[in-house]
């Protein structure tokens, strides 16, 4: 590699440190095609001008503005347009025409946007009004007809009269009417009870525990499902991307999909190109917040405690730094054993609700035995 | 010709002349900083000032007086991620990959950076591999303000990591069968490892090294479950034991913070270890130096300028 910090930016080609080429071992004949073919395959050109400013240094280039031809005069252009409409509205009104042609235009333009000129136009706010005005029962709708024209479609005998007074006196739950295709409609008004519910408010380190837990119960689940028979596999997690990779075959993939949906919402991309199967979710957790959710706040030493002692048959390795005095305490905590066991661990993780953030979860599968290692933070919380 | 290291405690320097048309080494020396450097911090006008003064010093205390530099900055400055890449994909995917690859490794923080991205020596048929740095936007303006008050033309501006594959090169120590060599600088209470393979640099990291000879990892770049074998290799090394599994082909040890007593043991271990031993590769006009080894870094950021200059001859 040869880098330099400072004029550098973007994908370079490759440079080895040998700066004197004569140096470098002569390359057999069977190793320059295997190179070339390497390359070949790749078909990697460097772009350095292309990739320069990767991130953050976009190329801004301004927009052309439009040459404006000054000989053009819009103003005269404007009066020139006035004068021929004028023109032509004088010979349509000679002619008598004028005006049945404006409308004809206006039904043209009704029959376009789809208006029928008849009826009146009303505005919808409410879905409801919409619901009451399209449910097939119009007649309720005051504004439909006018008075005058419904009495005299329909005199008021005695039997519409006592009809009137017994909707005027039933309850709501009877006007109810049952729709062609069993959809449910009000005729007359929906009443809503209103229903008194407390607002937990969560601060980003309460979410932080409540999503640990979730993501705990997934990667158990996830256990379960992962292809025992195979030789080897690895699941890696973060907290917002995951990647699987184990043997082809069987239906684990499928099961790994349906997993995913129940605790996240993301993207699910399978890979069979390396002849296993791989499989990478880029995605946001969906909160499951608990009814009474209270989260525990513990020193290291306690945590330490809590997430490692129980299980020290299982524990392998914690990597942490008490004497770091900061806020943010990473610890690295690596446990190996069953698939049982592995979970038993996992899902009590996932009952502690403490003051730690899981950053990773990696679990290398090797035939019966895994190796599980979590990346936490722990950090100070006020519950 | 220059050549500056600044790294965490210190700022190392080295002058190359041309005498005759042989190169030397004219002065070597350092200057300890009172304050430890993690970063380039904008927000520190102290700092920032400090730096200035103690370059502007190195550049006029210099004999022969030179304004072309090369500026060696420690690895650990710069997020530094290695990752292996599908070798059919290419172009804009390619980048796209990259950098989602060092997205993901800072988070939030992306905006603060720019990306450079490098295709490492050691592909394999179907993958290759690619070295991720990630320089902080702040990284140009506060060097600009630590090298213009001295005046020096600054040449080429690499890493630590790079400079200590040059001095492989330089000294004919580079391994050509695809062992893992290892330069180990022993700082006060830690060590500081530099990994390479196959010509090319392969991972880094830094570890405590406790009273039992037990070194803890602090910060890792690399392949990490090889990053673990040659940490428990140095570790039974350091304490005289011989290993069977030993997968070091080659370990450079030098000192320059850290007690030389730690690495005594090193001495007497096997063929494949030993001490950088650089006065012997270069021609200094002091050769009594106390410590050469300890200028590993700047030496080997001096090797392009006498590759260029001497090669010929």
């Amino acid at each position: 590699m040869k880098i330099d910090l400072r004029k550098d930016r973007g994908i370079l080609a490759t440079s080895k440190f040998l700066a004197d080429e004569s140096s470098t071992p002569e390359l057999s004949e069977d190793e320059l095609i295997a190179e070339t073919m390497r390359r070949r395959r790749s078909g990697h050109t460097p772009q350095p001008s292309e990739d320069e400013g990767l991130e953050t240094e976009a190329i801004v280039t301004k927009p052309k503005k439009k040459e404006v031809d000054g000989r053009r005069k819009p103003l005269r252009e404007f009066f020139l347009v006035l004068l021929m409409l004028s023109a032509l509205a004088y010979y349509m009104h000679d002619k008598g025409i004028l005006f049945s042609s404006l409308e004809m235009a206006k039904f043209y333009v009704y029959e376009l946007v789809g208006i029928d000129p008849v009826l009146p136009v009303e505005e919808f706010d409410e879905i409801e009004q919409y619901d009451e005005y399209f449910s097939g029962d119009t007649l309720v709708v005051d504004d439909v007809l006018p008075d005058e024209l419904f009495n005299e479609l329909m005199p008021v005998t005695p039997d519409i009269a006592a009809l009137a007074d017994s909707i005027a006196s039933a309850k709501p739950e009877s006007l109810y009417v049952q729709l062609p295709g069993g959809r449910d409609t009000v005729i007359v008004y929906q009443e809503f009870t209103q229903v008194a519910e407390e607002v937990n408010e969560l601060t980003d380190d309460d979410i932080a525990i409540i999503n640990n837990r979730s993501l705990l119960i997934m990667v158990t689940e996830m256990i379960s499902n992962f292809p025992a028979d195979y030789e080897s596999g690895h699941l890696f997690l973060k907290r917002d991307a995951l990647t699987i990779s184990a043997a082809r075959g069987g239906d684990w993939v499928g099961e790994m999909q349906t997993i995913l949906d129940k605790f996240v919402q993301g993207s699910f991309v399978e890979d069979y190109s390396t002849g296993t199967a791989k499989v990478s979710s880029k995605f946001e957790l969906i909160m499951n917040a608990e009814q009474d959710f209270e989260g525990q706040s513990f020193d290291a030493m306690r945590l330490l405690d809590i997430l490692a002692n129980p299980y020290s048959d299982y524990l392998n390795e914690i990597v942490i730094d008490l004497a770091r005095d900061t806020d943010d305490n990473p610890a690295e905590f690596t446990f190996s054993g069953s698939a049982q066991e592995m979970q038993f661990i996992l899902s009590s993780w996932a009952e502690s609700r403490s003051n730690y953030l899981i950053k990773s979860i990696d679990i290398d599968f090797q035939g019966e035995e895994l190796f599980l290692k979590f990346g936490v933070t722990f950090f100070n919380y006020t519950p | 010709m220059l050549a500056i290291h600044i790294s965490r405690d210190s700022i190392k320097y080295a002058q190359l002349v041309n005498f005759k048309g042989t190169p030397f080494i004219e002065s070597l020396g350092k200057v300890n900083l009172s304050e430890q450097l993690y970063s380039p911090d904008m927000t520190n006008t102290q700092i920032i000032m400090s730096l200035a003064e103690q370059i502007s010093s190195i550049r006029n205390s210099a004999e022969f007086p030179d304004n072309s530099t090369h500026f060696v900055i420690d690895s650990d400055w710069f997020p530094i991620g290695i990752h292996p890449v599908d070798s059919a994909l290419a172009g804009n995917d390619l980048k796209k990959y990259l950098n989602w690859y060092m997205k993901e490794m800072l988070e939030s923080s992306l905006s603060r950076y720019t990306m450079i991205h490098q295709e490492l020596n050691r592909s394999s048929g179907k993958s290759s591999q690619y070295i991720s740095m990630a320089i902080p936007q702040s990284f140009d303006s506060w060097l600009e303000r630590i090298i213009s008050p001295s005046e020096l033309e600054l040449k080429r501006v690499i890493t630590e990591m790079e400079a200590l594959g040059n001095v492989l090169t330089l000294t004919k120590l580079l391994d050509f069968e695809g062992g893992i060599q290892v330069v180990l600088e022993n700082r006060e209470n830690t060590i500081n490892c530099h990994m390479f393979q196959n010509q090319e640099f392969s991972g880094l990291f830094h570890g405590s090294l406790n009273w039992d000879y037990k070194i803890t990892l602090d910060h890792v770049r690399g392949d990490a479950n090889l990053i673990n074998l040659v940490k428990e290799a140095i570790e039974k090394a350091i304490k005289g034991k011989r290993d069977p599994d030993n997968v070091i082909t080659n370990l450079f040890y030098y000192s320059s913070t850290g007690d030389p007593s730690m690495m005594s043991n090193l001495q007497n271990y096997e063929v494949s270890c030993q001490a950088l031993n650089l006065g012997n590769q270069f021609n200094f006009k002091d050769p009594d130096t106390e410590n050469i080894d300890e200028y590993a870094v700047v030496l080997g950021a001096l090797n392009g300028e006498i590759q260029e200059r001497f090669s010929e001859d």
